[in-house]
């Protein structure tokens, strides 16, 4: 019989999260006004009763988390993940609910982020860091030098939104000789947003979440491809 | 088993999704029909047909864990993974007394439009309320593995789309004085 765990050791871990930057008032992410509005099913809210998943509300620091879904929201940070690959969607439709409900919320900046973590055959990441940043440009000033972690800015070309995508690329602490990758998709909402309200943030959730994860995929299957991997 | 019910064109095939996913395990899984014109259909991806979604045609696993009841009512958790094969989003064309008709395409847009038909059953009941012509959906095929057993899932979820209002944010308001009173009326150390 196939221990499951040992079956599922060798495949990807996908995280997906919506990080918006703005002022916010945390007493309000309570679980119950998910309920009211039906931003979440009541089966999904049923969770938050469960002792290790209990709400944390307070003027400063509101935090929850259901079976596939985690809040977490500051003053200034409003934070929705999943590590589900199946509720991705649910996560950009969450994000978008919360913020039609609460339009007044002034959004400065939002991150649609990926991060990822690969395994890979045994040698394969020391091929990255020969390909993107060799040991050898730092031989007259070190012996010994390796990649720790290395991030990448490239400009959003194809929308022209303000804002930038980093790739971060590091070795995997969950996969042995594996690839983690980190994908912030970043947009500044300040210039184009002079009402300060959150419709930016909205809209972008409603039009540019697919072209995101795309986006997101395509850089981590490149560094995968210069690893060697497939 | 549910068919597709797309009207138009001799060309047309009826294409069961089980033929092109490679595991034949449809213990517990329901099996809607899609209909649709093959030569429209763009599976692509990894080899064996399969539409697979994901960084160098891999799909996406999760690690979580379900808690059960064991003997004596002893709660445990056991590890789940689960392989994301295909996400279609849709529009419900259609409702009947048991079954209802979307309209849907691959979630990346990647592929055709195509018309499927689904029992109602395969909805969650908190969702049923919800299903109604226009109402919009996803729908996700994967495999789960828990315990040793590989199965095929699909899973059928109305999205929910928030009805703004006043009076959504007069209750955010409320819920907010009631936490900052409970905060200002708790006893403070020193």
């Amino acid at each position: 019989m196939t221990d499951p765990s040992t079956a599922s050791a060798e495949q990807p871990i996908v995280g997906t999260s919506i990080v918006l930057v703005g002022s916010f008032n945390p007493a309000i992410i309570h679980p119950s006004w998910f309920a009211r509005f039906e931003i979440l099913p009541p089966s999904d809210l049923e969770a938050v009763d469960t002792p290790d998943l209990a709400a944390i509300v307070t003027p400063e620091f509101a935090r929850f988390a259901i079976s596939w879904l985690r809040v977490q929201v500051t003053v200034d940070h409003f934070e929705l993940s999943t590590l589900e690959p199946d509720r991705v969607p649910l996560l950009r439709d969450a994000g978008v609910n919360i913020f039609r409900l609460l339009s007044h919320t002034p959004i400065s900046a939002m991150g649609i982020n990926r991060t990822a973590h690969y395994p890979l055959k045994s040698g394969q990441w020391s091929t990255l860091p020969s390909t993107l940043a060799p040991a050898s440009a730092w031989a007259p000033v070190a012996d010994a030098a390796s990649l720790v972690s290395l991030t990448v800015q490239v400009d959003r070309a194809d929308d022209g939104d303000p804002g930038f995508i980093r790739i971060t690329a590091e070795p995997s602490q969950r996969f042995a000789g594996g690839l983690f990758v980190a994908v912030n998709d970043h947009h500044d909402l300040e210039s184009a947003n002079l009402h300060k309200e959150a419709a930016p943030a909205v809209d972008i959730l409603g039009s540019g979440w697919s072209k995101a994860i795309a986006a997101h995929d395509r850089y981590t299957k490149f560094l995968i491809g210069l690893a060697g991997g497939k | 088993m549910i068919f597709g019910q797309r009207a138009t064109g001799d060309r047309q095939r009826d294409v069961d999704v089980s033929t092109l996913l490679p595991e034949k395990d449809l213990a517990n899984v329901m099996t809607p029909r899609l209909v649709t014109p093959l030569d429209e259909v763009q599976w692509h991806g990894a080899s064996e047909s399969r539409r697979v979604m994901g960084p160098g045609s891999e799909s996406y696993w999760s690690r979580s864990r379900l808690a059960i009841s064991g003997p004596r009512g002893i709660p445990f958790e056991v590890p789940r993974g689960f392989q994301l094969v295909a996400t279609w989003d849709g529009v419900v064309s259609a409702v009947t007394d048991d079954t209802f008709v979307a309209r849907i395409s691959p979630l990346d847009g990647l592929g055709a439009e195509e018309e499927a038909e689904f029992l109602i059953d395969d909805v969650p009941q908190e969702d049923r309320r919800l299903l109604r012509p226009g109402a919009l959906l996803y729908w996700f095929l994967g495999y789960e593995t828990m315990l040793g057993r590989h199965r095929r899932t699909s899973e059928l979820k109305i999205r929910r789309v928030t009805v703004v209002s006043e009076m959504a944010e007069a209750w955010a308001d409320s819920i907010s004085a009631i936490i900052l009173d409970e905060s200002e009326s708790a006893p403070t150390e020193g």
